[in-house]
């Protein structure tokens, strides 16, 4: 099985604060991983790292196979990354927005892929009008759209239905499954939407306070808590554990 | 890679983008983008008018005073006289006086604007890290704006140019020398220098301090002290500035008595002047007054020659551009996200 991410020991420190604490972790391709943890738990800083974004205090990771630190323009290549509460330029229309991201990453053909990826999205109709217009659903699913362009094979997301409606989730939910089945696109999301999580996620990671307290795939986690009926209450069992054994 | 194609275009292909493509790439944004800034629109504006305005009457001045030379002329040959005098030096670009002084203050603003919102603006958005997150090094992306920028505001200078040359020609009646001509466009070149300069300072407090107020704060502070207080200390510490009509003047002293007064006081013009020069603004003015015939001691030299005498201006000028860019690159290079 092919690993989309591995890491080994990878540590981030901000002077003497440990945001990400020797974290070991591999997500075979094709998986959709779902990174929980309570806020500063880590889960943005090991995005950051793994999108090249943030440089390792030490520690390995490799995307495909690609280090993160000696072959970082490689790692981008195959990168989709969408932060949270994306928005993108606001005085430029979504094409132009697009147009400008898929011209930094190398994409040919770039005005038909742009036509492709919003009709893959269902709204080609967005085309022309401008990002400052568009309702923050509307933009999070403009945010994917960039990060798809360029054919990645792992999308990174941070948080990609945070302040959205019900609706909003649901889209962006449904958006990323098809997406994982019609194209084997790995996915690599940090959320705190625990119900989303169990309806998408093959897989998930727990971090506290900087550490990853358990990985393993979804199945696997509610095995091993028989007596807890949904991943909320394993979560919190989990949280609470970490607190008694700190 | 078992991943199925996530497109059917054929021709569609994702390669590694040159050097040159992401500059281009990163620079046409920055010009859209400063196009779709509603302040920057506004300042451009404000600046376009005030110039419009000035060239327009230091056009129809020279246009007057043409018109005056002829009716003379007219008066004269009417008389019977065959030695008709010339026409007294007349020196067409000297309109661009008000220029200059407009773009010291607006056009250093509009620079400002950019210089400010090109960083953040971006971080404000969240778009530094998707650009940074694709295969863009981050020098690059800092080369990119200054590129785009820098384009932005040569585009303005000479259009700027442009449009005094045919003000000229149109409205003043008179075609300029190709000495009066290459003037103007170097006045144009140090005009572009100087915007440079602040779109610079803006751009580098930007990246240096994260909150966006703080970062204008600073800019408009170093802004006010090199192109105001520095300058106005200089004139204030200025002997000659102390009594109405000059002091050397009150005393009769003619220049080479003047140059003599103030041998004695040396060190106070050498701190005077070097308080002065402090100041982009006033290389600018100096050179550009210099290039415009503005200052009479320069009005016969020929643009090699005020080039040589202003030397000193023109490396003024430059000095805060290179330090500016140099510390651009040393901040963002060292930075994360």
């Amino acid at each position: 099985m092919r690993m989309a991410i591995e890491t080994f020991n990878l540590t981030r420190r901000y002077e003497d604060n440990v945001a990400v604490d020797n974290l070991t972790l591999r997500v075979p391709q094709g998986e959709i991983f779902g990174f929980l943890g309570h806020n500063g738990a880590g889960k943005t800083t090991t995005i950051s790292m793994l999108t090249t974004l943030l440089l390792p205090t030490s520690g390995t990771a490799a995307i495909f196979g690609h280090d993160i630190r000696q072959e970082n323009l490689q790692v981008r290549q195959h990168i989709g990354y969408v932060p949270e509460n994306v928005r993108l330029y606001n005085d430029l229309t979504v094409a132009e927005n697009l147009q400008f991201f898929a011209a930094l990453s190398g994409v040919s053909a770039a005005p038909q892929r742009i036509i492709e990826v919003l009709e893959l999205l269902g709204h080609p109709e967005w085309r022309g009008l401008r990002v400052g217009e568009l309702s923050k659903g509307m933009r999070q699913r403009i945010g994917l759209a960039q990060a798809l362009l360029h054919r990645p094979s792992i999308l990174f997301l941070d948080e990609p239905a945070s302040g959205l409606d019900p609706e909003g989730t649901r889209a962006i939910s449904d958006l990323i499954v098809w997406l994982n089945e019609e194209f084997g696109i790995t996915v690599f999301m940090n959320t705190h939407q625990l119900a989303e999580v169990t309806k998408l996620c093959t897989s998930i990671g727990i971090m506290n306070h900087g550490r990853l307290v358990m990985a393993d795939t979804l199945k696997n986690v509610l095995a091993r808590f028989p007596d807890h009926h949904s991943l909320e209450e394993i979560y919190l069992e989990v949280e609470r554990q970490e607190r008694s054994r700190a | 890679m078992t991943t199925a194609e996530l497109s059917t275009i054929p021709q569609l292909t994702v390669q590694k983008p040159g050097w040159g493509h992401i500059l281009s790439v990163i620079a046409r944004k920055e010009m859209t983008d400063a196009f779709r800034n509603r302040l920057f629109v506004v300042a451009l504006m404000m600046l376009v008018g005030l110039t419009l305005i000035a060239i327009s009457l230091g056009a129809v001045t020279v246009h007057q005073r043409v018109a005056e030379y002829q009716q003379s002329v007219q008066v004269l040959q009417n008389l019977g006289r065959t030695n008709i005098p010339p026409m007294p030096p007349l020196n067409p670009i000297a309109v661009s006086k008000n220029f200059i002084n407009y773009l010291a203050m607006v056009g250093a603003l509009l620079a400002m604007i950019l210089g400010f919102t090109s960083i953040n603006k971006e971080r404000q958005a969240g778009t530094l890290n998707l650009i940074l997150s694709r295969p863009v090094y981050r020098d690059q992306l800092l080369s990119g704006k200054m590129l785009g920028n820098a384009v932005l505001l040569a585009l303005l200078m000479g259009a700027v140019g442009l449009v005094t040359w045919l003000a000229l020609i149109v409205i003043g009646g008179v075609s300029l020398t190709s000495d009066q001509l290459i003037k103007l466009a170097l006045t144009m070149g140090m005009s572009w220098l100087y915007l440079l300069t602040f779109f610079l300072l803006a751009m580098f407090f930007s990246l240096l301090v994260r909150q966006g107020n703080q970062a204008l704060l600073l800019t408009v502070i170093v802004w006010l002290v090199f192109a105001f207080i520095f300058p106005q200390i200089g004139d204030t510490m200025d002997l000659d500035n102390q009594i109405p009509g000059g002091f050397f003047a009150s005393l009769g002293l003619d220049r080479a008595g003047e140059q003599a007064a103030l041998a004695k006081f040396k060190w106070y013009e050498t701190v005077r002047d070097g308080v002065e020069e402090l100041s982009p603004t006033k290389h600018y003015e100096r050179i550009s007054f210099a290039l415009l015939g503005i200052k009479k001691e320069f009005a016969d030299n020929t643009w090699q020659e005020v080039l040589n005498l202003k030397t000193v201006n023109l490396v003024g000028l430059l000095v805060p551009i290179v330090l500016l860019t140099s510390a651009s690159y040393a901040v963002f290079l060292r930075q994360e996200s």
